[in-house]
């Protein structure tokens, strides 16, 4: 689903709504971190993560919704400024669009347990309402993401569109934390010179948000989901499958975040990496099983991959505090070697969470190879929840 | 009288595991040493004390979890029966005409990308107690035929 405001204004292929709520929700958790007296982190990255679901059936209704002329032109001029309205007026387009939002969120969550459809429901009303701290966070780092990937498309040119998104967050932001990103990013890019090392590392992170997928790309999908999109994907799945409460849902949801995040640098690794052959014909053949490999060989891949990875991520990392690098590095080591029991969770659920995504280009196109994916899950997968969920993708797809 | 699950490791995961037990007991006295926040004032709760609180309680998760595991621990050890699939047990199987290995292991040390299957897997637990020479056939969620070509036990 991609973002309206940028559809209006022309960009092609513009960021989806999965992408956008990813970097949130990685941005909210970096700069909440900061905060004092502390904010509730599992609750921001929650909050980031879910506050644009209501929109798979409200659709995206921007602020601009019901007052944009048929004309592209006149249009476009409107969109260059933040939309300025009586106050009455604002109350009344606000509760029309809560409304017909909430509506859409419910009947998304309709089939959950009410355990968790509770959970989505307050953290969305949270940040919908501003009702507590981490809510009117979040809803402000919203905003500032979108200034950051407006900034990404127009440059910081004030007389492009980036001007009314300038407009919006100051009139929004007021949390000291955030004010003081925002001054970073005008250092950045309109001073040209304070370079913040958390700033690069969001905007080299806004990569992946355009970076497809290698093993779907191989396997000739159109228009395949991004690494930012899977790495949405996966930490929602981790808080929806996640019914234990002893494991760390907040290193959870953190470790889901950045599970991939090396592949800014590091190139998106597949196992069938060095065995493919140039014919189509062949390779084709290649991937519709797993491949197999004698336990050193596996030992040797995993090897290479890992280096690789570890590389790439203390390149990324390297700058932001100390803390920060080491949490991270540390949460992707144990994710990637299965050292606890959330990184093993987090690790498992991360391939139901791709078999859901291929079931559905699968669906599509009956050609899509499947069989392999099903050969690696049933020797990858041994929690009992995701070995569940398994059986549920099987008996919906079958 | 409740049978309770057992946790097969071998000795580098009991050892892993028993390092991780000290060095979280260690963690746990210096945070309440040293790590309490004061007296909160108000009626409303500090978030400081609530951060604190949840780390702790993760933590003391943890060291549970951790002194269950290492009190129903068992270690693996090579079998008598060589040539059946057991736990440790390092397998050579050809699968549509292409030879995979791994070796099966308990879920704590699973990590397939290395060759470790889990026991608990829908590989893992099928393979088990089969012998070379045996086809044998996975059909949890997919059909696939594993035929056992080789079995190898070298855990220390």
């Amino acid at each position: 689903m991609p973002r309206t405001g940028f559809v209006w204004l022309g960009i092609k292929n513009p960021e989806t709504v999965a992408q956008h709520s990813f970097r949130v929700a990685l941005m909210n958790w970096i700069l909440a971190g900061k905060v004092k007296p502390k904010l509730n982190l599992e609750k921001i990255i929650k909050i980031s993560l879910i506050h644009d679901l209501c929109e798979v059936y409200a659709g995206d209704m921007t602020p601009y919704w019901g007052l944009l002329p048929e004309d592209p032109q006149k249009r476009k001029e409107i969109l260059k400024r933040w939309i300025r309205l009586p106050k009455k007026v604002k109350e009344k387009r606000e509760k029309v669009k809560f409304n017909k939002e909430k509506k859409s969120l419910e009947r998304l969550l309709k089939n959950l347990q009410p355990k968790i459809k509770k959970e989505i429901m307050g953290c969305w009303m949270e940040c919908e309402k501003l009702l507590t701290r981490e809510g009117r966070f979040t809803k402000q780092g919203d905003k500032i993401e979108t200034l950051l990937q407006a900034i990404e498309y127009w440059g910081p040119d004030l007389s492009s569109p980036v001007f009314g998104w300038w407009e919006e967050v100051e009139d929004l932001v007021d949390n000291p934390i955030l004010r003081e990103f925002l001054g970073q990013i005008e250092s950045r890019f309109y001073e040209r010179k304070k370079i913040d090392r958390g700033l690069e590392f969001l905007l080299k992170v806004g990569k992946l948000k355009n970076m497809p997928r290698t093993g779907l790309v191989l396997r000739g999908v159109k228009d395949p989901a991004t690494v930012a999109e899977d790495a949405f994907l996966l930490t929602l799945a981790v808080w929806v499958l996640n019914k234990e409460k002893k494991l760390n849902l907040e290193k959870m949801l953190k470790m889901a975040l950045i599970y991939e995040v090396s592949e800014v640098y590091a190139k998106d690794q597949t196992p069938y990496e060095g065995i493919l052959p140039k014919d189509i014909k062949k390779r084709r053949k290649i991937l519709e099983r797993w491949p197999r490999f004698s336990r050193r060989e596996k030992e040797k891949r995993f090897l290479r991959d890992y280096q690789s990875e570890k590389k790439a991520l203390q390149r990324l990392t390297l700058g932001l505090p100390k803390n920060l690098e080491i949490e991270i590095i540390g949460l992707w080591d144990d994710c990637k070697r299965r050292l606890t029991p959330e990184g093993n969770f987090v690790n498992q659920v991360y391939w139901v969470a791709m078999m859901m995504q291929v079931l559905q280009y699968w669906k599509e196109d009956k050609k899509f190879p499947i069989f392999g994916w099903w050969e690696q899950m049933i020797e990858f997968i041994d929690e009992p929840i995701c070995l569940e969920f398994m059986a549920e993708l099987k008996k919906k797809f079958s | 009288m409740t049978s309770e699950k057992k946790y097969y490791l071998t000795e580098e995961g009991l050892v892993r595991l028993k390092a991780e037990y000290r060095h979280l007991k260690k963690l746990k006295s210096l945070k309440i040493k040293g790590e309490f926040p004061k007296v909160w004032h108000s009626e409303d709760l500090n978030p400081e004390y609530l951060s604190f609180q949840e780390d702790l309680n993760f933590l003391e998760a943890r060291l549970m979890e951790l002194r269950k595991i290492l009190r129903y621990a068992k270690l693996i050890k090579i079998p008598q029966k060589r040539d059946v699939i057991g736990l440790g047990a390092t397998v050579l199987v050809e699968v549509d005409g292409q030879r995979d290995e791994f070796t099966i292991v308990g879920s704590l040390e699973a990590n397939p990308s290395l060759g470790k299957i889990s026991n608990e897997s829908p590989v893992g637990k099928t393979l088990l107690d089969h012998r070379i020479g045996e086809e044998v056939m996975i059909s949890s969620p997919i059909k696939v035929m594993y035929k056992i070509k080789k079995i190898t036990y070298s855990i220390s």
